[in-house]
């Protein structure tokens, strides 16, 4: 289903739950009533192709807003992937590590297994903790760099050495830690004693790893090939305007 | 409906016969071929590759002919059928199960059907198998959990970096961890090495 302006947004949430995640980000509040998508937008001051955009790449794998990319400002897409930053980092990851605190073994032989899954928990939140920052400083500040030459608003050729290219290929592992997880859970640890308890986790994890793996597919349907697009131009401007001198 | 083929290998076509009435009583059980030596078990097997093969040891008069009917099995299920109680035990233990002489017509179909479950739950239990580590293999974990690179892992076990790379593939393909964090827990976890000599997990 591809979601468009003129169907209700509850009925849109009825059919996709999972949008009601990103509708946080957007700072659209429940209690929606009869409202379309548009009226929705236009109420929250909301560029209505952004956000439809970024909720058909979140609900359709094979979704790309091809007509519609150039009409995204930087800033616009930065805001939206930073407010998903401060969803996971400040929102799902405390909540997960208060469950995952709380899991307990009747034998005290198993108290290890506590150690364990703590720690192997804060490793991914730093990780999960370096990545965002690593958009945020230095990813982020490089892309609206390229909008400001792009758009003729800064005189310099491209800010930096780095390429959009580079972000490309070094942003994946997030998943790889999340995955151990669930299996050292799933077929490894002894099965602690608040099962339902361990149950809940589990499904968080997997909840947090769909949603992170369509946070990434935002990324690479919507910032990279906008970001990749706009390098392009500016190189060939770059070629050009060397020819003339 | 799942049909289950047999061969029945007896030199007694009167004891061959009786058999494979009894079988083909059982809905789904097809007796393909009857057959009373060793050589011409062997071209039955490799012709009409059955689910079961049904044989009686005495009719392999050699070791060598009894070796050669077990080589063509493929993936058929071998009952033994048994007319004297003469048997090696070693012999009897190539069989997944055995028929004697005497058992009664309920007992012969019991026997085949215990085989068929044990064949379907050790498929079900395949993967669980298969993801056993080897020796090696748990000297190459014991070595990355303790937060050992690929190289040095070689040095200490005396094998190329490239070795050591493919067994610790194998290993993240067999335990489904990919990180050495991963990896140290699965290890203290199964006491393969202590909490404190693991890659400190911060």
């Amino acid at each position: 289903m591809i979601i468009s302006g003129n169907m209700k947004m509850a009925d849109v949430i009825h059919r996709q739950h999972q949008i009601a995640i990103v509708l946080n980000r957007f700072g659209i509040l429940l209690g929606l009533g009869d409202k379309t998508v548009e009226q929705v937008c236009v109420a929250c001051e909301i560029q209505l192709d952004f956000f439809l955009a970024i909720v058909n790449v979140f609900c359709d794998k094979s979704y790309f807003p091809r007509e519609t990319l150039k009409n995204f400002s930087m800033n616009l897409i930065i805001d939206y992937l930073k407010k998903s930053h401060h969803y996971y980092n400040h929102t799902k990851v405390p909540a997960i590590e208060e469950m995952i605190q709380k899991l307990c073994w009747k034998n005290p032989e198993n108290e290890t297994n506590v150690v364990l899954v703590n720690k192997f928990w804060l490793t991914y939140k730093e990780e999960l903790q370096t990545h965002t920052e690593y958009e945020e400083q230095v990813v982020f500040p490089y892309m609206l760099g390229v909008e400001r030459v792009f758009e003729g608003r800064h005189s310099d050729l491209l800010p930096s050495k780095y390429s959009i290219d580079v972000f490309e290929v070094e942003h994946n592992d997030l998943e790889e830690k999340l995955f151990d997880l669930k299996n050292i859970i799933i077929k490894y640890l002894p099965p602690p004693e608040n099962f339902d308890l361990c149950n809940s986790i589990l499904f968080e994890l997997f909840r947090l790893e769909k949603d992170l793996n369509n946070h990434a597919r935002i990324e690479d349907k919507v910032m990279i090939p906008k970001v990749k697009e706009m390098e392009k131009t500016i190189a060939r401007q770059k070629s050009s305007k060397k020819e003339n001198q | 409906m799942t049909r289950f083929t047999f061969i029945i290998s007896e030199s007694s076509l009167i004891a061959a016969t009786g058999l494979a009435t009894i079988l083909t009583k059982e809905p789904g059980f097809q007796v393909v071929r009857l057959v009373s030596n060793a050589r011409e078990t062997a071209l039955a097997l490799a012709r009409n590759k059955p689910n079961f093969l049904i044989l009686n040891p005495d009719i392999c008069k050699t070791e060598k002919s009894f070796n050669l009917v077990l080589s063509k099995l493929g993936s058929a299920r071998a009952i033994a059928f048994t007319t004297n109680y003469e048997h090696k035990k070693s012999v009897l233990d190539s069989f997944d199960a055995r028929i004697d002489f005497f058992d009664d017509d309920n007992q012969i179909i019991e026997i085949v059907n215990s085989v068929l479950r044990k064949k379907f739950e050790q498929k079900n239990y395949e993967p669980e198998k298969a993801s056993e580590l080897s020796e090696r293999e748990v000297s190459v974990l014991k070595l990355i959990a303790t937060g050992l690179t690929n190289k040095e892992v070689g040095e200490k076990l005396f094998i190329s970096e490239h070795t050591a790379i493919v067994h610790r593939k194998h290993i993240t393909q067999k335990l489904g961890i990919k990180s050495v964090s991963g990896l140290t827990v699965y290890a203290i976890i199964n006491k393969l090495i202590r909490l404190e000599d693991g890659l400190p997990l911060k």
